[in-house]
């Protein structure tokens, strides 16, 4: 008979222990390797779609940076002969290629965004203005393996694709865009804006509006045109009306000067507090202290008509006629080559008059545009009427190259509406100072846009108001200058750049159709 | 009887001697307090991964989940704290209904299971018009109100764990001249839906409606004040407590949302 080995057995028992104690800590350390590659993906996936937005993000920029290019150019995406539609009718689209953004990263070497770019026309207050639509997709290739989230909740909100040809996170926004007008606010500067004066104040009214205007204007006066009130009618707190006359900087330095502003004060990254306020002196700022503002200011360049009246010089009392709204009478002071400019002294005057039919005032030629290559003063004491004079009825555009001063008589604009004069600085050269000054006693009614000069605005005595809508590198205010914005000129002068309107990302699948980039009334 | 010598086989084949067992079982008796003791710690350390990680992929979504609607909201309606230097859930948001039924009148919404809130599947977009007052977007339905839907992230109890529930309401509606902002208590809409969207184990003895030994959601601005109408920007803190041994262990996680339609509206 033969004896089993008791040793033989020993081995075999702890084989067996061996081989258990392997299996635990093997179903411990492949159960904490599931966990651990969960979580993994949870975050390679969350980083993606993240990531995927960021890239719908960079679709939008560059389309938003394609509208502004087309403004520089003046030549907007799809504008054209683009008729109004109606919905459903389509509006014109524009598709843009596929385009990667690279970055580094384990299997997903890049993300990729595509945008559709959809122009609608809207009529507003009579104006035709341009709404954008941008919806713009973002697209990221999925790190790592195939596994979703062992939670499906994660599943449900970040519907990812995982289809093996495209494992992707892909996010889709849609972003509706506006334009801003160069006539959309009060005041508004690049660089730091100086209210030197606690009387000065900045009020808005509606010229069309019979409850925020009287007869037109801003505030009631009597038979002689003298003012019964000095102080802002409707943005005053009784009248219960949002406040509209916002003044605004790119700049985080403003100076207020416990002026009243029936407004926010916008700047970029001013502060109001402390040793390192830039906001200064706002006890009677009515709205909110923004600090988060910026809004690019378009240069203006000179104008490239193919014809106009041209002159040199001028200095002696002067007479410009208008043409039709189609074929506005054009005359430049000056050329590139021989600046040519206006300076009024004495009782010397400049009327823009209306054009003449067979030797009869023609009131439907009542557009006059004018390019001054130099400067345009009038520091002189000028008629009984002013230095400048708008008949009413006639429509103004100025140019001005160089330096405007308006002072001693000024202006007067007999339309008593801003919308009627509008003056553009025309950008200067880098390094050159470009000084805008507004001053005297007669009311100032119109509009100026000089993105590149320094704007002064001084009122005098109890006049000397300032209607419609400033815009300038700097502002310095000081006397008793009041600027009372017209609400009416929203969608008047020129497209300055444009404002996301609405932002909304699709959160539906995005295998079933998208938003269409159509105004629905 | 004549005893014969043991040979050395006969005294192995014979067994151990007391001493030699004592030893082996103390030997052995150690070597199994290790074990036990490894063991142990392996599995609190396992558990502890486990917990944290579940923890953190929860806040990761709630995080998401709040980052998406705080962007699409057009107005918000947040609790504060009660020690009133933050804000806190429950939280409501207005946003602008941008799906509708199809094919009427079928919910433009889920209403239940796992995607319930999320746009139904064969939803058709709601198209925007322009607001000619002001010059901006508005969305309107058939009948020219504005339209909106209210998305309301609250605390809520599974169990013995503490959830996020994101419900959504619809429809809001508004005439064209009124300005659409949803805030607590809620009139009732026709139509309901909510789901979890975060999950979080209760570690300690504390009551599932204490907020600070489970889950805590704060909202402040960037100035880690309380948010008013005027701020762009939410900071979001998720605070979590997934150890089971030291509650006081916190899992943070925060991140800054612009509140993109709100503020461009």
């Amino acid at each position: 008979m033969k004896i089993r080995s008791n040793s033989q057995s020993c081995t075999a028992s702890a084989l067996v222990a061996v081989i258990i104690t392997i299996t635990i800590l093997a179903l411990l350390a492949s159960s904490l390797v599931v966990n651990v590659n969960n979580r993994r993906m949870t975050v390679s996936q969350a980083s993606a779609w993240q990531e995927a937005l960021a890239a719908a993000e960079a679709g939008l920029h560059q389309g938003i940076a394609q509208l502004e290019q087309g403004l520089a150019q003046n030549s907007l995406p799809l504008a054209g002969a683009v008729p109004i539609t109606t919905w459903p009718s389509p509006s014109p689209t524009w598709s843009s290629p596929s385009a990667s953004l690279n970055h580094g990263g384990e299997g997903s070497s890049s993300s990729t965004y595509q945008y559709d770019m959809t122009l609608n026309k809207k009529t507003i207050n009579g104006f035709d203005k341009p709404y954008y639509c941008i919806v713009s997709t973002g697209t990221v290739v999925l790190p790592g393996g195939k596994s979703l989230s062992m939670d499906s909740a994660d599943a449900v909100l970040r519907k990812l694709n995982l289809q093996p040809a495209t494992r992707t996170a892909t996010r889709r926004i849609e972003a509706w865009l506006k334009p801003v007008y160069t006539t959309q606010g009060p005041l508004k500067t690049d660089q730091p804006i100086n209210l030197n004066n606690h009387n000065i104040f900045v009020d808005s009214f509606n010229s069309t509006d019979p409850t925020r205007s009287v007869n037109g204007l801003p505030d009631a006066r009597d038979s002689n045109g003298h003012l019964l009130t000095n102080i802002g009618q409707f943005d005053a707190p009784n009248f219960n009306v949002p406040l509209s006359a916002n003044i605004a900087t790119n700049s985080p330095f403003a100076n207020i000067g416990n002026a009243s502003v029936y407004g926010d004060v916008l700047t970029n990254g001013g502060a109001t507090d402390g040793n390192g306020a830039t906001v200064t002196n706002i006890s009677n700022v009515k709205g909110e202290i923004i600090n988060d503002y910026y809004e690019p200011l378009e240069p203006i360049y000179a104008p490239q008509w193919s014809s106009a009246t041209v002159s040199g010089s001028v200095n002696n009392s002067k007479t410009y006629t208008g043409g039709t709204a189609t074929s506005p009478a054009r005359y430049q002071v000056g050329t590139v080559a021989n600046i040519g400019n206006i300076r009024l002294s004495g009782g010397k005057q400049v009327t823009f008059d209306f054009g003449t039919t067979k030797g009869s005032p023609d009131r439907t030629k009542n557009y006059i545009e004018l390019y001054v290559t130099g400067d345009f003063t009038t520091r002189g004491s000028g008629s009984t009427d002013g230095s400048v004079v708008i008949v009413n009825g006639v429509n103004v555009k100025i140019y001005v190259a160089g330096n405007l001063n308006f002072s001693g008589n000024g202006l007067v604009n007999y339309n008593n509406t801003a919308k009627s004069l509008e003056i553009y600085g025309i950008s200067p050269p880098d390094g050159t100072t470009q000084t805008f000054t507004l001053a005297g006693n007669s009311d100032f009614y119109g509009t100026v846009y000089a993105p590149g000069a320094d704007l002064k605005l001084a009122g005098g005595g109890s006049s000397g108001e300032f209607v419609g809508s400033f815009t300038g590198k700097s502002a310095f205010l000081n006397g008793t200058t009041q600027i009372r914005y017209d609400e009416a000129l929203d969608g008047t002068g020129r497209i300055s750049s444009f404002k996301i309107a609405a932002w909304f990302e699709d959160v539906k699948n995005l295998n079933t159709g998208t938003f269409t980039g159509q105004l629905k009334f | 009887m004549i005893a014969r010598p043991v040979s050395y086989k006969q005294r192995a084949a014979a067994g151990m001697t007391l001493p030699e067992i004592m030893i082996a079982l103390a030997i052995l008796g150690i070597v199994l307090s290790v074990c036990y003791g490894s063991s142990v710690a392996l599995q609190r350390g396992f558990a502890s991964t486990t917990s944290w990680a579940d923890a953190r992929t929860n806040q990761l979504r709630v995080l998401d989940s709040l980052a998406v609607d705080l962007r699409n909201a057009t107005a918000k309606s947040f609790t504060i704290s009660a020690d009133g230097l933050t804000n806190t859930l429950p939280l409501t948001l207005t946003i602008p209904m941008r799906y509708q039924s199809n094919p009427s009148p079928s919910p433009a919404y889920e209403t239940t299971g796992p995607l319930a809130g999320d746009p139904a599947r064969s939803a058709l977009r709601v198209e925007p018009g322009v607001y000619a007052t002001t010059g901006s977007m508005q969305y309107r339905d058939s009948s020219g109100q504005q339209v909106a839907i209210a998305v309301t992230y609250r605390y809520g109890a599974s169990g013995t764990k503490r959830t996020i529930v994101r419900q959504i309401d619809w429809p809001y509606t508004a005439a064209a001249t009124s300005t659409l902002a949803l805030s607590p208590p809620l009139p009732a809409a026709d139509n309901t839906a909510s789901r979890e969207v975060g999950s979080f184990t209760n570690y300690s003895s504390a009551s599932l409606s204490d907020p600070d030994n489970i889950l805590k959601v704060t909202f402040t601005n960037e100035d880690m004040q309380l948010i008013s109408s005027s701020d762009t920007a939410v900071v979001v803190r998720i605070e979590a407590s997934p150890d089971s041994l030291h509650p006081e262990n916190k899992s943070v996680l925060n991140d800054t949302v612009f509140l993109r339609e709100a503020t461009f509206k």
